[in-house]
């Protein structure tokens, strides 16, 4: 029992009730959500906020914020495009070339961060603007509507293609799918069973505690929006893969989409609390809200409303649980120093 | 001796309201050379009418920056504010209406729009007050909320056929130069500015700003303080959506998307820390007028697009930032 208390406590948990609650409404509502071709819609659509998720998860965990991955991405997204644009080889080096200038401009974002210790809202507005200027104002980005020939394998691959025996509709699973599991995989890895993770939450949750212990906390910082960095540029191409053209505006504006689902699935903005399943949780609860309101026939001009409002309300909650649980701390702490000073 | 005493002091007090006027004469002469339309009485006119919508909003940023939170909902309640607006004066005070009717319609206009903006701005403040979301995750959401309340309102189109007598009268400008929306800026920042530095609330403000613990222990309503702060910031916003309705004469649910940034832009540029504590109105107007002579100057330029603008504002935000931090250092490396 106790077990169980303790697992309902989690702020991952409220998540995934919701989760539940959100999927029941839907299927009272439109008896279409069960659905062999809808679940695998959904779950393709999660790959691409999914694996922006990780990297936006960890720069939260080490204390920072970043608002210019969508920028970032489409310009790296652009700049590898185009570079790529007759390439017929191996589809791993387009990605691998993505992941260096991604996590070069990343290597910018948390240099500059790191080093004069501005706040990061700031420094990621600025640069958010910058890349948008670089990529519209000087490299004059249109529409790439036909990918390079080596992302054709990857655009065919197909996990599963599943469906619905009533209206006949079918839908694929692609296999940048398998993209988003690996990301989700070695995040989980990095954050629980390594020391690399260990410092993450440390720099994140103390920052003065963990230079005295002999963290390099500049360098966890920088590697930390280089990592985001390079999952945005990953998530860029996976979504050209699935779309099948590359458009540069076609994230502008998706920053907030991702921070709710990081927020939302348990992580602390200030730092130093954060799990990659609780991510997955906010994924797919913001994710599936943003694709079932069409199902549930929600006019298409108040879906963003109905978001909005779902998400504050997640927000909300979460937000409040966090400030009574440290209220509920500091109550502990201070009755613990008069039974000390009692005692003394 | 002592004259020369004071002006040295003056301008090492001041030197970076003087590095701010140094920029922007820089970008005047630039302007000079590049195109023989900029000083012209049009262009300054254009200039001024466009400046107003995101001066208000840098102004309302400017406090809530100070109270160490940030408002980044500030375009959400102008585009609400103007939605609001733009369906009641279609209803109720269409092209066809008594004088009455519209001088009745004009009042009831403003005093909605100070009631929305107050509103939101409390719903803002109650947030972050009272539930503890942070700031900027509070103020993003009720933006995405209040964007999505403005697409609900306008169908997603764009609301126009505004009565023509009102976007005359909102649009109005004095001798011929000066436009209503510069007035309501000056008057703001006169506010502000009093609101600031001659009240209680202003030095509580900077104080909150500084060390919310030490203000929670010597009894001043820190919840309070802030709520008054986001509900002062969204007034402002919707008194720029007013003004945005007026000048454009429509409404529409994705107007000014860029604001936001530029007014955080023309905040820090303009000498607000972004920590908290420290705020610099004639830094946030230098930093106004900064920002809408590279905006003119940039759309002046031949073959320059226009997204070179937010280019600019990156590169120049970024080295006052880390100019100044060289600066601040320099003074405590020598004391």
């Amino acid at each position: 029992m106790n077990k169980i208390k303790k697992l309902i406590s989690y702020p991952e948990s409220f998540c995934l009730l919701i989760t539940i609650v959100l999927f029941i409404v839907i299927e009272i509502r439109s008896g279409q959500f069960f659905t062999s071709n809808n679940l695998t819609d959904l779950l393709a659509s999660y790959t691409v906020p999914g694996i922006m998720a990780m990297g936006s998860l960890i720069v939260f965990i080490s204390g920072g914020l970043d608002i210019s991955f969508p920028a970032l991405c489409s310009l790296g997204g652009f700049i590898t495009l185009t570079v790529f644009k007759n390439f017929t080889g191996s589809v791993i080096f387009p990605f691998l070339f993505c992941s260096l200038v991604c996590g070069l401009l990343g290597m910018f974002n948390g240099a500059i961060i790191a080093k004069f210790k501005f706040a990061p809202l700031i420094v990621t507005l600025a640069t958010e603007s910058l890349f948008w200027g670089i990529l519209h104002g000087i490299l004059r980005a249109r529409e790439i509507s036909v990918l390079p020939p080596c992302f054709e394998k990857l655009q065919d691959s197909v996990i599963w293609i599943a469906t619905n025996p009533e209206t006949g509709i079918s839908s694929r699973l692609p296999g940048v799918f398998l993209i988003f599991v690996g990301t989700v995989i070695v995040a989980s890895l990095l954050l629980r069973k390594t020391v690399y993770g260990r410092k993450l939450f440390a720099v994140g949750g103390n920052p003065s505690a963990a230079e005295n212990v002999g963290i390099n906390v500049f360098w966890i910082r920088v590697s930390a929006y280089i990592i985001s960095g390079i999952t945005a540029g990953i998530a860029c191409l996976c979504r050209s893969c699935i779309i099948g053209n590359y458009h540069p505006n076609a994230l502008y504006g998706y920053e907030y989409n991702v921070i709710s689902m990081v927020v939302l699935g348990g992580c602390s903005l200030s730092g130093g609390r954060g799990s990659v399943i609780g991510t997955i949780f906010g994924v797919i609860l913001i994710q599936t809200m943003n694709l079932s309101l069409t199902l549930m026939n929600v006019p298409t001009y108040w879906q963003k409303f109905c978001t909005g409002v779902i998400m504050i309300i997640g927000i909300s909650y979460s937000a409040y649980r966090t400030m009574k649980s440290s209220q509920k701390l500091s109550q502990v702490m201070s009755k613990s120093d008069d039974k000390a000073r009692e005692v003394k | 001796m002592k004259d020369k005493a004071n002006f040295k002091t003056f301008v090492k007090k001041n030197s970076y309201y003087l590095y701010l006027i140094i920029a922007l004469l820089i970008i005047f002469i630039a302007m000079a050379f590049i195109s023989d339309s900029f000083f012209t009485v049009t262009n300054f006119i254009s200039m001024m009418e466009q400046m107003s919508d995101y001066a208000l909003m840098a102004l309302g940023i400017m406090l809530c920056i100070c109270a160490g939170g940030v408002d980044l909902s500030t375009v959400g309640v102008a585009n609400m504010t103007a939605a609001i607006l733009a369906s009641y004066l279609i209803r109720f005070a269409p092209d066809d209406c008594s004088t009455g009717t519209l001088i009745f319609s004009c009042i009831v206009v403003v005093i909605l729009a100070l009631i929305i903006g107050a509103a939101s701005g409390t719903f803002n403040g109650i947030l972050i007050a009272k539930l503890g979301i942070p700031p900027m995750l509070a103020t993003m959401s009720t933006n995405y909320l209040y964007t999505g309340l403005c697409m609900v309102i306008t169908k997603g189109v764009s609301l126009s056929g505004i009565n023509e007598r009102f976007v005359e009268a909102f649009t109005f400008k004095i001798f011929n130069f000066l436009p209503i929306g510069i007035i309501v800026f000056i008057l703001a920042a006169v506010f502000i500015w009093y609101e600031l530095k001659k009240t209680s609330f202003g030095v509580k403000l900077c104080m909150v700003g500084t060390n919310p613990t030490a203000t929670y222990f010597a009894g001043i309503n820190n919840d309070w303080i802030k709520i008054k702060t986001h509900m002062i910031s969204s007034t402002l916003s919707a008194v720029a959506g007013v003004l945005m309705l007026a000048r454009l004469s429509s409404s529409r649910a994705d107007y000014g998307k860029a604001y936001s940034t530029q007014a955080i832009l023309i905040c820090i540029l303009g000498g607000t820390a972004a920590v908290g504590g420290k705020f610099s109105i004639p830094g946030t107007i230098l930093g106004v007028f900064i920002i809408q002579a590279i905006t003119t100057g940039i759309s002046m330029t031949p073959g320059a697009n226009s997204y070179m603008k937010n280019l600019v504002y990156a590169v120049l935000l970024l080295s006052v930032m880390i100019l100044d931090y060289y600066r601040t250092n320099k003074k405590v490396k020598a004391k």
